[in-house]
């Protein structure tokens, strides 16, 4: 009997510590709250956790608790909106761009609120939505879908940095460029997307098939691809959000942006979710967000400003320090004063098509990787063995069409044995040829 | 069977049955359900089995885990001998060492190597710069990397259980075979080798199922196409693809199978043969050789070499800590203490977190494992070697298995995961099995007649508990609570499962500050303090325990 | 020649020497037992000659080859077979394979293996049980498995660590029959070690008592029982009783001398060490109690006649056994049963002098 009692009174004490915490939970329900959730990053997300609560302070003298949930990118985040089933555990729906606050405003998540300085945010950028007219959501840190460079490591290969897309695929970047996978990075989502709106379907695909060839590995994320080319492990890294340059710049790191020739402009929004516990609290905050002050934790958070009326070089002489990085990274004086390549995005499509260019990134191309590389570099080697031949004046006709056939098969119609096979025939057609 | 007895372990079964076999049933409930309907039937497992891919990231863990298991055991079997056999100085500090890698999450040291190994890191850049290499060689990244850094890992568990094996050797066995003709190697094979089987077993079975539980270090080295990794990936980036979150969770119970199912055979297996002799009281620190002055210049650079692998990473990490920007140059140039301020005054959370959640999941494991001990040791209580089992089996899941679980049940079914408790609660299942296997031995050490002495002198149970049993398990008692602190503190693949904003770690500090900010220096300093506190409380162990650690890794193998 | 030699062996543990400077020579063939208290030497003594220990000075020679002076032969290459207190029989091999090991490494072909082996199996009472795992067996099969191992490749020399410590008494006495006679039949020379006198007696053919790293005495069992070379030994084998005094009166054609003694009487004893014998010099007399014969009234004519009181009498199944009070001394006596003098009573009893031993 003896561990009866023992037990017993272990028992009591665990329900009563049970207690106890749950009572301090209800004398912390007293405090002022408000919550986010959202995929911004970490340093965003101190930076505004800062700002804020310091204002909150300033102005209505009290202390205000902030949670902020990062599930992962922004369509986890979404789901797990959707999980909370109408009765959120958050009040901001905080980052990600247009896609998905469309996708939470058609499924009724967020509500409308018409910030106290609407009009200093633009409507629309060269053709692209910035905010909703609805009053849904409006962007308040916009940014590019980029690529990054390791400007020291290639300076060291004696390599110029590629500038469009399509410079990516010229075999010296071969093995020096790294990516994520669609399904893991909205972001990346977003490139593939880019190529398939930018070149049709069929011919984005096949770019992404010699895209992948081209590459060193793929990474775990768009973080982890910055990270990687930050430690010059990989010196090009694709799809990255515009800002992750200049945060890197700021941490010393040899970091450059590199806009390609086509991108997207990806307006990072905050809306009001439906059923807020804290709406008033929200509504504070969205207003802080959009002031001048609010403004300058976004760009300390390592976020580009949405503000019209922001000039980098006058905050900069205000003291601002990630001015002059933002200044440097980007080469203008404001983010609205960028010239880019835009490409005209379907949002719609995009949604709609969302896993099936997920799930055929990941079957065609990743899970067959070392398939298609095997396959392509056996399909160069022909081609220029032909090409070599030709020269000589030997009669590649039969070859040259095979091997034509070849890298039809590989590009369009994704069959690498088979473009390898047909590579092969090549191959052989050409040696009986030259006999 | 006094009825006092019947209500404990009913109460231990209702506990056991809401944190383990609750989770977990839901776990395998949610593997069956079918994407875009309501039903239940076996399709994802069907698909899982008959695709190529799936099949080929689990040949690809399993390869991992032979070759890591050989590697361990080649890199580690000279040394347990050394330690274990020679009378060499400088033995206690190697021991020491030796148990630093059991203090780092692994994954730590995977950043520390890309930083040291890496195309652009200190070995290549110096390479490079000394003219000897003119591209980068790849050092890490790859199947060779993985396999270096978790033998790195897990070497401390062969050493530990190989040396308490060959310790625990009854030295007449090997006597009497060199009196039988054989020496040296042919003895060693034929007679010490296999009689320490069952503490190697003991050890073995931790490092090959590590890489079925480790999801986060394949993914550092670019690696995905491993069963614990895809399974991570496909749960924690399915977005609105719910197939492939059941997939995922899938990938996750066929893991749990497997780890299970191997770590069943390698119980029965010591079962089968006797490895215990009739030997009667042998000298507590076994044979000890005088080497010969060949033998202890081996032993010694053996011993070295290993003492520099091991601190290979805490060096990196340490000089990161202390540095900043420390990126594209062999060596740090910018000294600063600022990755501790910032650690100290801007986030002491983590570290705050890390203790707090240790201490409440050590003291469950105190309040629920003495009694679990004392049952299973010193009652008849039917269902007690079915509770020891459960407890046990515990070590084998796969701590992504428990994460996603905790996360399915205490989510989605009885809301416990918004309260902080859920912490504490699922470090506390996870570590509990090294708790008990410490109590579980110390009560067995513990004459039963000393406490009958007790009673027959008219102490009733609990006054025989307090004045007689705990202050001689104390020692064993104590090295349980502090290897369970230590494993507790540095967990990392359950956690991050389930941790909300505030309920930060020290290790999911690391995760973090490597995973998303730019800054190693801070992950690296997190990293470093981690080293230093477990680092501390080992010396404690060892300075109390000693032996006793080493004995229970081995012996446990031979209770069965 | 004798076959094994032990010449000035010496060992030291620390600080504490456990074998100092000994001699030996053990015969072909014989059984020689190294017989004292635990802490004599007598263990680690065995060990040098199987060796598992290497002294500090001296040497073992077995059958003319030196072990230690010329290089160190170490025990693979001693052709002897040992058999530990503990049996140290192997728990994760098979008896067969147990017992096969040496034959094994000496590379016989399997079927001459598996010849020697079942042979061996019978002659130690474990025929068919070839099979079993050790942990399966009862002590003292796993003793005779043990046994079994040590003499299936016909050893120079058997060498026998307290091989029946562990045994209950019944099985004790059953095998220490079994072992001389199986050792007797193989003809091997046997050293054996044991604390146990009885034991000793039993197998030995000569006892070396040692006490303190040193042997005291070499001996038959009978020689070392009835003709002790000093008290220990007379104490350490079988029971005696010291009677303490000065030498009176040396009679020095028989032998014999007179001892003053606390006893009113002279008491007449044998010394056989005629250096014992100087005037007024203190001696022990030891006489054992079987050698004492007791009486109800006292007979004429003889000396060493005693009177004294029974302060407790044991039946001891074949004879009784008596503590008698002379004066202040406390003597034990064997005695039959003719004798109904009960405790507290009076009784005389005759200490024999030629068994009245003067001891050093």
């Amino acid at each position: 009997m003896k561990k009866k009692f023992f037990r017993g009174r272990i028992i009591l004490i665990t329900i009563f510590l049970f207690f106890c915490s749950a009572l301090m939970g209800e004398a912390q329900a007293q405090k002022e709250k408000i919550g986010w959730v959202g995929p911004i990053y970490k340093e965003l997300s101190d930076s505004l956790m800062k700002g804020f609560k310091d204002y909150y302070k300033k102005t209505y003298g009290k202390d205000i608790e902030i949670t902020f949930i990062r599930p992962g990118g922004w369509p986890v985040c979404v789901d797990k909106v959707r999980a909370w089933k109408g009765k959120p555990d958050a009040d901001i729906f905080l980052g990600a761009g247009a896609p998905a606050h469309e996708i939470l405003k058609k499924e009724g998540l967020i509500v409308p609120y018409k910030l106290k300085e609407w009009e200093v945010i633009p409507d629309k950028w060269q053709g692209m939505k910035v905010k909703d007219e609805g009053y849904y959501w409006a962007c308040f840190a916009p940014w590019i879908v980029t690529n990054l460079y390791n400007e020291k490591v290639l300076k060291v290969l004696k390599l110029p940095p590629p500038k469009t897309w399509k410079e990516l695929l010229n075999p010296i970047y071969r093995e020096l460029i790294v990516q994520t996978l669609p399904y893991a990075s909205g972001t990346q989502h977003e490139a593939v997307e880019i190529h398939l709106q930018t070149f049709g379907v069929k011919e984005g695909w096949a770019y992404n098939r010699l895209l992948a060839a081209q590459l060193a590995r793929f990474s775990t994320g768009s973080v982890d691809t910055t990270h990687i080319v930050s430690r010059g492990e990989v010196p090009i890294g694709l799809a990255q959000p515009q800002m992750n340059a200049m945060v890197a710049r700021k941490d010393g790191y040899p970091v450059r942006d590199l806009l390609p020739d086509k991108t997207i402009l990806v307006p990072e929004a905050v809306a009001m979710l439906k059923n807020a516990p804290n709406e008033a609290n929200a509504k504070i905050f969205l207003d802080w967000l959009f002031s001048m002050a609010g403004q300058k934790y976004v760009l300390e958070g390592g976020y580009f400003t949405a503000r019209k009326d922001i000039k980098f070089t006058a905050w900069e002489k205000e003291g601002v320090a990630m001015a002059k990085h933002a200044r440097e990274a980007l080469g203008v004086d404001s983010f609205w004063d960028l010239k880019v390549g835009f490409v005209n995005y379907d949002l719609d499509l995009a949604a709609k098509r969302w896993d099936e260019v997920n799930r055929y990134y990941e079957y065609e191309i990743y899970r067959k990787w070392r398939e298609l590389k095997s396959s392509l570099f056996l399909i160069e080697e022909v081609e220029g063995e032909i090409a070599a031949a030709k020269k000589k004046g030997v009669d590649v006709q039969k070859a040259e069409a095979k091997i034509k056939e070849a890298r039809n098969l590989f590009e369009f119609e994704g069959q690498y044995a088979q473009a390898r096979l047909t590579a092969s025939e090549a191959r052989s057609l050409l040696v009986s040829g030259s006999r | 069977m006094s009825r006092g007895n019947v209500f404990l372990s009913l109460v231990l079964w209702l506990i056991l049955a809401l944190l383990v076999i609750y989770p977990l049933s839901f776990l395998i409930l949610e593997s069956f359900k079918i994407a875009g309907t309501n039903q239940f039937g076996i399709k994802n497992y069907l698909d899982f089995f008959k695709d190529p891919y799936y099949l080929k990231t689990f040949t690809n863990t399993l390869f991992l885990g032979v070759l890591v298991l050989l590697a361990t055991t080649l890199l580690g079997l000279p040394l347990a001998y050394i330690l274990a056999r020679y009378r060499l100085k400088g033995k206690t500090i190697l021991t020491a060492l030796i148990l630093l890698p059991i203090v780092l999450p692994a994954y730590a040291g995977a950043f520390a190597l890309i930083v040291f190994f890496g195309k652009q890191g200190t070995v290549n850049l110096l390479l490079l710069e000394w003219g000897l290499i003119s591209k980068p060689i790849n050092f890490i990244y790859g199947l060779h990397g993985l396999v270096f850094i978790q033998t790195l890992h897990l070497l401390p568990f062969i050493v530990l259980s190989l040396s308490a094996g060959f310790t625990n050797i009854d030295p007449s066995l090997e006597e009497a075979a060199e009196v039988e003709g054989a020496r040296g190697f042919k003895r060693f094979l034929t007679i010490t080798l296999p009689l320490c089987t069952p503490n190697y077993l003991a050890g073995a079975v931790i490092v090959f199922l590590w890489p079925f539980t480790d999801w986060l270090t394949p993914l550092i080295f670019g690696l995905i196409d491993f069963l614990p990794s895809i399974a991570y990936i496909n749960i924690a980036y399915h977005f609105t693809d719910m197939y492939r979150k059941y997939i995922g969770i899938v990938s996750v119970v066929v893991s749990s199978v497997i780890c299970v199912a191997i770590f069943l055979i390698s119980k029965r297996w010591v079962e089968k043969k006797k490895y215990t002799s009739l030997s009667k009281g042998t000298t507590l620190e076994g044979r000890i050789i005088e080497p010969g002055i060949f033998i202890t210049i081996l032993s010694y650079a053996y011993m070295v070499f290993i003492a520099l692998l091991v601190l290979l990473i805490p060096t990196v990490l340490g000089l990161s800590a202390f540095s900043r920007r420390w990126v594209l140059q062999p060596f740090p140039t910018y000294w600063t203490l600022d990755n501790f301020r910032l650690i100290f005054l801007e986030s002491p959370l983590l570290l705050k977190n890390s203790f707090v959640f240790s201490g409440v999941a050590l003291i469950f494991g105190i309040i629920f494992g003495l009694p679990a001990a004392y049952l299973i040791t010193r009652t008849k209580v039917r269902g007690k070697e079915a509770l020891d089992f459960v407890i046990t089996l515990m070590l084998a899941f796969p701590g992504i298995a428990v994460g996603v679980s905790y996360l399915l049940a205490f989510w989605e079914g009885i809301p416990l995961a918004t309260h902080w408790i859920i912490m504490p609660l699922s470090l506390f299942v996870r570590r509990l099995p090294y708790f008990l296997r410490m109590a579980h031995a110390s009560y067995l050490q513990l004459d039963i007649s000393l406490e009958e002495a007790a009673e027959v002198s008219g102490a009733n149970k609990l006054r025989t508990f307090f004045n007689i049993s705990l202050p001689l398990l104390l020692k064993g008692v104590f090295v349980g609570v502090v290897m369970f602190f230590i494993m507790a503190f540095q967990e990392i693949s359950t956690a991050i499962f389930l941790y909300r904003g505030g309920w930060e770690t020290l290790p999911i500090g690391i995760y973090l500050n490597w995973h998303r900010g730019m800054e190693f220096g801070i992950a690296g300093a997190m990293a470093f303090l981690m080293i230093v506190i477990i680092f501390i409380l080992l010396i404690i162990i060892s300075r109390i325990g000693g032996g006793i650690l080493g004995a229970a890794w081995g012996s446990s193998g031979g209770r069965y | 020649m004798a076959f094994i030699e032990i010449r000035k062996l010496f060992k030291k543990f620390g600080k504490v020497i456990a074998v100092n400077n000994v001699d030996l020579e053990i015969q072909k063939g014989e059984i020689l037992t190294l017989l004292g208290p635990s802490g004599c030497g007598k263990t680690t003594t065995l060990r040098c000659i199987a060796g598992l220990e290497k002294p500090d000075a001296g040497d073992v020679i077995i059958d003319g080859q030196p072990m230690f002076s010329q290089g160190f032969i170490p025990p693979a290459k001693r052709e002897i077979g040992m058999v530990f207190q503990n049996y140290a029989v192997w728990p994760h091999m098979r008896v067969f394979d147990n017992i096969a090991y040496g034959l094994k490494l000496q590379k016989l072909p399997a079927a001459t293996i598996k010849e020697k082996v079942t042979e061996i199996l019978a002659s130690v009472d474990l025929a068919g049980l070839g099979d079993r795992y050790p942990g399966q067996l009862s002590g003292g099969q796993q003793q005779r498995v043990a046994l079994a191992r040590a003499l299936v490749r016909n050893p120079k020399v058997l060498l026998l660590d307290e091989p029946l410590s562990n045994l209950d008494a019944k099985l004790r006495e059953k095998m220490r029959f079994e072992i001389k006679s199986l050792v007797r039949r193989m003809h091997i020379t046997t050293v054996y070690v044991t604390h146990d006198q009885a034991e000793a007696m039993v197998i030995s053919d000569r006892i070396a008592v040692m006490d303190k790293g040193n042997i005291v005495q070499v001996g038959s069992p009978e020689e070392i029982y009835k003709r002790p070379a000093s008290r220990f030994v007379a104490d350490f084998i079988g029971t005696t009783n010291f009677i303490a005094g000065e030498v009176a009166q040396i009679l020095p054609d028989r032998g014999l001398v007179y001892m003053h003694t606390e006893f009113k009487q002279k008491l007449l004893c044998r010394v056989l060490d005629s250096a014992m014998a100087n005037l007024h010099q203190k001696v022990q007399a030891s006489i054992r109690p079987e050698d004492i014969e007791v009486f109800q009234e006292p007979p004429k004519g003889r000396e060493n006649i005693f009177k004294g009181t029974i302060m407790h009498r044991a039946y001891l199944g074949n004879f009784l056994y008596l503590f008698v009070h002379v004066d202040s001394t406390l003597i034990r006596a064997q005695a039959s049963y003719n004798v109904t003098a009960k405790e507290g009573e009076e009784i005389f009893i005759f200490l024999n002098p030629e068994k009245c031993l003067i001891l050093p």
